[in-house]
């Protein structure tokens, strides 16, 4: 594919709303600017890093597809550049966030982290791992379970493996828990009353991996651990959530491991009910927010993020080819200045194409589209509340409102200090403005940024 | 550039709405996502196989992904596909409705769907999802992050002039005896039938539509079972009865809302069977009664008199035999005045029954005669091939084994000549009761043994499963009680299957008298105690009557208060099916009860 993108074929595939950017990549555009004072979210988490004479677990949080995977994989590229060792953990291949107990997480983390090490050819103590293993086996493994697994290893051996018993074990309890269920009752019931042994050994591994890595002259070790914000908000009664629940309730987990760590977790936590106790866990947090369009309160273009926005187009399309006229201005427009948003615009338009340049009517009905999503997507008791956030720009610390952030019907953007709007598309829909309607007595500000 | 779409189609004019997702699909390289939304699953069938043929136009295959049961993994799913995805190709996925319950919140496979979502990224190819409405929405607020990742929403509505071809394919199981269908067959019917309701609600209109949907739906419900579910939708469809009956207030009755009286007289009905099956015979009375009225008003006399028909059935079986006979006169008289033999002999049929079952067996066989003459002149011979099964069962209850059996024998060729296997089957059944009751067992197990043979071959599970316990009765009666409990035990599970909770209710029954035989009692008391959780809760009268009064005496000595209340609600259930005399010793039973719990009053010469 030639990029930037002149033709139908080659403009669809350059704008993939499902594919994040890998570091160094020539479509990148540093969206910092657009994004306000804490734009620099990514750069801000390595600075602490650098900075910090001792470990930090630093939450980052952002709207869905607002670019957290992206910048992270620029702040692993970064911090490699400058000679630390990073193990980048996609949470959803290694934890079953499913069923997120506390033995579960601790057991993924150390899994992957022992492999990124073995990968890189980082050895940790050997006596270190032995006493690990001999610990595991002797908490959770039937005498046969370790006699057999032995001797898989053995085998291995043989034929030219290289997985000692420790990442043996480890590969198989994370296939317990993540397939299991008597098994998986096995290793809970046996490790859950250990949980303090087990972050405490979690704790000297990682001290140990932390040596290892110094010693082939990395800085020290970082995890950056992506995707825990794909867990399912569910409301647990007695007003918690799944969030909360990982997050605040066992929060101490991630805290307690001794290492860098980079977490990433939905923006909507930060709007909890609990969000100071999160503060009290995780004193660094950094959000991620959305490109601004837009001024608060008056509501006057900000062109800044539009041309930052722009240029992201640019880096993927010819954009004298595909876009006409006010073509570009009105796809920025409706997309909130969110970058995700922006791609899959792109592409609604394009379906309704044979040739290019993308005219108004496409660029219109390509917004209809999103405009049907959220209408599809939203709760009906949300609207009137959404009609209240919009006319204040702010959002309450309840679960409604989590929920608003989480489904993007209100974006999270920053000047000096945070505000809230509702998603262009959302004031489109009907039931929004029958909603705008029945409720004169919010006097509602400058009209929407179109 | 690739040509315009409209250039390379041929045949068939295509939706509009399906020209977009095909411009995705011919450009996508590798993993996109869409999502294709019709409320209707023959048409989303149908969408899916109009977008493989036109993919093949540019040398483009598409592949389809049907689930035919809910799945909790998706991705594996999808990664099991044998062959394997390529570039190239299009995944139609159809099916994944049933994997996300509309009342259930995160179900499993929209978060593992979620959670799993990078992983899909490395398919090489496009995925669609075809989606009825509710489930592409729950799929958007639940798993956000999957969603979010959408490359097109395409929203195909069935175009109206489609609804009755629609209707017609798919909605007609009605007037068939669905009791020989599995309960996945009658299930999937059901599910194709509520999505297609769902679709003509949100469309708002099609009134007769959805008043045939409802009532069809309701048929399917009770067929599986679910009673209160059945009544819901019957009170749906006469509520859009009485709609289309109201649009049309005020105006002069006329043929069109003539039609519209007489659907909500058929709902009326529909429902009142419902109440009947609950054993709610005072309910379902009313409801034929106002049936009755409707009728009256259209003037309709031969439907007034079959209505009149249901009140006698039911006034019968609450007791009132000269109040149903009265009845039945009259619908004889009606019958006779509108020139219409056969419904005359039907309903003398049903006189003549009651006859026989107040004990006047001579009045009844000679009315049995006419009957058998009138469909003879008719060349009825089906009907008079029923007839003369009811003469049978008079002949046998009055032990005249031998004139019942010439009369199966009569029945069976009758039922050869009609090439009707099943009613052969079935007669086949009568005659190997009667040679059992005659002593001739293996006679009998050698005619059950044949009948569930052609039960196999018909595929009939419910009527094997029947017969199944016919020939366990008879092992336990030759004393091989391990053979009996084997073959009850096979029933049983073939009953589970089936869902058929009454039967399941009744086997349990069976295998409880089993075990008392045996004096297993602790095997006995939990079969017993889920038949009646059972009988409850589907309302079974007979089985509320039988099953109570057998749990209720056995628990009479541990447990007194529930063994009364049981034995309470067993009289209660056999007044409701007018077997006073069984009633009557559930009485005895009580009463015996209560002295035992009053203490022992002294006697003036007993110290005090």
């Amino acid at each position: 594919m030639k990029l930037p993108a002149s033709n139908l074929e080659d403009a669809f595939n350059a704008c993939d709303p499902a594919q994040p950017l890998p570091a160094g990549d020539e479509r990148y555009v540093d969206l910092a600017p657009g994004r306000g004072s804490d734009g620099n979210a990514a750069v801000q988490c390595h600075r602490r890093i650098v900075r910090s004479e001792k470990p930090l677990v630093q939450l980052f949080a952002g709207h869905r597809g607002c670019g957290k995977s992206t910048e992270l994989r620029r702040l692993q590229s970064d911090l490699e550049q400058e000679g630390f060792f990073v193990a980048y953990i996609e949470a959803h291949k290694d934890i079953d966030l499913e069923d997120t107990e506390p033995t579960d997480v601790l057991l993924s983390l150390i899994r992957s982290l022992d492999l990124s090490l073995r990968q890189a050819g980082i050895e940790v103590s050997e006596k270190l791992l032995n006493e690990f293993t001999d610990w595991f086996a002797e908490v959770v493994l039937e005498k046969t379970q370790r006699t057999e697994i032995e001797a898989e290893v053995r085998s291995e051996a043989e034929i030219g493996g290289r997985f000692p018993l420790f990442a043996k074990l480890l590969a198989r309890f994370s296939g317990w828990i993540k397939t299991g269920t008597e098994s998986k009752k096995q290793v809970r019931q046996r490790l859950d009353p250990q949980l303090s042994q087990l972050l405490a050994r979690g704790k000297l591994f990682v001290t140990e991996a932390r040596r290892a890595a110094k010693e082939k002259e990395k800085k020290d070790l970082v995890l950056i651990v992506d995707s825990l914000d794909l867990i399912a908000l569910k409301d647990l009664g007695d007003g918690r959530t799944s969030h909360e629940a990982l997050f605040i309730e066992r929060g101490n987990l991630l805290n307690g491991l001794g290492c860098h760590m980079v977490v990433t977790v939905p923006i909507s936590l930060l709007f909890s009910p609990r969000a100071s106790n999160l503060g009290a866990i995780f004193p660094d947090r950094h959000i991620l927010p959305m490109v601004k369009i837009a001024e608060r309160s008056t509501r006057v273009r900000f062109d800044t993020g539009r041309a930052l926005l722009k240029e992201l187009l640019k880096h993927r399309l010819a954009l004298n080819v595909v876009f006409e006229g006010r073509t570009l201005d009105k796809l920025i427009e409706a997309s909130g200045g969110h970058p995700r948003h922006l791609m899959t615009l792109v592409r609604y338009a394009l379906d309704f194409v044979d040739e290019l340049p993308l005219a108004e009517e496409a660029i219109d009905r390509a917004f209809k589209r999103l405009v049907n999503d959220f209408d599809r997507s939203i709760p009906h008791n949300h609207w009137p509340l959404l009609v209240e956030v919009h006319a204040q720009q702010a959002v309450k610390n309840d679960a409604e409102h989590q929920l608003m952030l989480y489904n993007l019907s209100v974006l999270e953007y920053q000047n000096d200090e945070r505000w809230c709007d509702v998603h262009p598309a959302v004031l489109e829909t009907r039931a929004f403005q029958e909603a705008s309607r029945n409720q004169p007595q919010l006097v509602l500000q400058h009209g929407s940024t179109s | 550039m690739a040509q315009p779409l409209e250039a390379l189609q041929a045949g068939r004019a295509l939706d509009p709405e399906l020209i977009p997702l095909l411009r995705l699909l011919q450009r996508a390289k590798g993993f996109a996502l869409a999502f294709l939304k019709c409320n209707v699953p023959v048409e989303r069938e149908r969408l899916v196989e109009d977008l493989i043929q036109e993919l093949r136009a540019w040398g483009r295959s598409g592949r389809i992904l049907k689930l035919r049961e809910p799945v909790v993994d998706l991705l594996q799913e999808i990664q099991q596909l044998d062959p394997p995805l390529r570039e190239g190709e299009a995944l139609f996925v159809l099916g994944f409705e049933s994997s996300i319950p509309a009342d259930v919140s995160f179900p499993p496979a929209l978060v593992k769907l979620n959670l799993a979502r990078a992983l899909f990224r490395e398919f090489p190819c496009p995925l669609v999802f075809a989606l009825p409405d509710y489930a592409l929405t729950q799929l958007a607020r639940q798993a956000p992050d999957f969603w979010s990742w959408r490359s097109g929403v395409f929203e195909v509505e069935m175009p109206a002039e489609a609804v009755a071809t629609v209707m017609e394919r798919t909605v007609p199981l009605y007037d068939r005896d669905l009791s020989g269908l599995t309960p996945e067959r009658i299930r999937s019917h059901l599910e194709v039938l509520q999505e297609l309701l769902g679709e003509l609600e949100a469309r708002g209109g099609f009134e007769s539509e959805r008043l045939s949907l409802s009532r069809q739906i309701a048929s399917d419900l009770v067929a599986l079972g679910e009673i209160e579910q059945a009544r819901s939708y019957a009170e749906r469809a006469l509520k859009i009865s009485k709609e289309l009956g109201d649009f049309q207030a005020g105006a002069l009755l006329t043929s069109e809302n003539l039609g519209d009286l007489r659907s909500q007289a058929v709902t009326l009905e529909d429902i009142a069977f419902l109440r009947e099956r609950t054993g709610d015979v005072s309910g379902a009375l009313k409801l034929y009664e106002e049936s009755l009225r409707i009728y009256e008003q259209l003037e309709d006399v031969g439907a007034r008199a079959g209505t009149l028909g249901d009140i006698a059935r039911l006034r019968a079986r609450s007791g009132d035999v000269p109040g149903a006979l009265r009845l039945y006169e009259e619908i004889l008289q009606i019958f006779e005045q509108l020139g219409d033999v056969r419904s005359h002999a039907i309903t003398a049929g049903d006189i003549a029954r009651l006859r026989a079952q107040s004990g006047d067996v001579s009045g009844a066989l000679k009315l049995y005669e006419e009957i058998l003459q009138i469909f003879e002149q008719l060349g009825d011979v089906r009907s008079r091939a029923g007839a003369l099964g009811d003469i049978e069962r008079l002949r046998a209850q009055s032990g005249d084994v031998s004139g019942a059996l010439k009369l199966h024998e009569e029945r069976l060729q009758i039922f050869e000549q009609l090439g009707d296997v099943r009613s052969r089957a079935v007669t086949l059944g009568g005659i190997a009761r009667l040679r059992a009751q005659s002593g001739d067992v293996s006679g009998a197990l050698k005619l059950h043994e044949e009948r569930l043979q052609i039960f196999e071959q018909l595929g009939d599970v419910r009527s094997r499963a029947l017969t199944l316990g016919d020939i366990a009765r008879l092992r336990a009666q030759l004393g091989d009680a391990a053979e009996a409990r084997k073959l009850q035990s096979e029933r049983l599970k073939i009953l589970r299957e089936m869902g058929d909770l009454g039967g399941v209710a009744n086997n349990l029954y069976d295998l409880a008298q089993l075990d008392l035989q045996e004096e297993k009692l602790e095997d006995a008391l939990p079969r017993l105690a889920e038949s009646w959780d059972l009988v409850n809760k589907i309302g079974h009268a007979e089985g509320i009557a039988f099953v109570g009064q057998l749990l209720g005496a056995l628990l009479s000595a541990g447990n007194r208060p529930e063994a009364m209340a049981m034995l309470q609600s067993s009289k209660e259930a056999y007044l409701r099916l007018g077997r006073d005399q069984k009633a009557g010793e559930i009485d005895r039973m009580l009463e015996k009860l209560s002295e035992e719990k009053a203490p022992a009053q002294p006697t003036s010469g007993e110290a005090s």
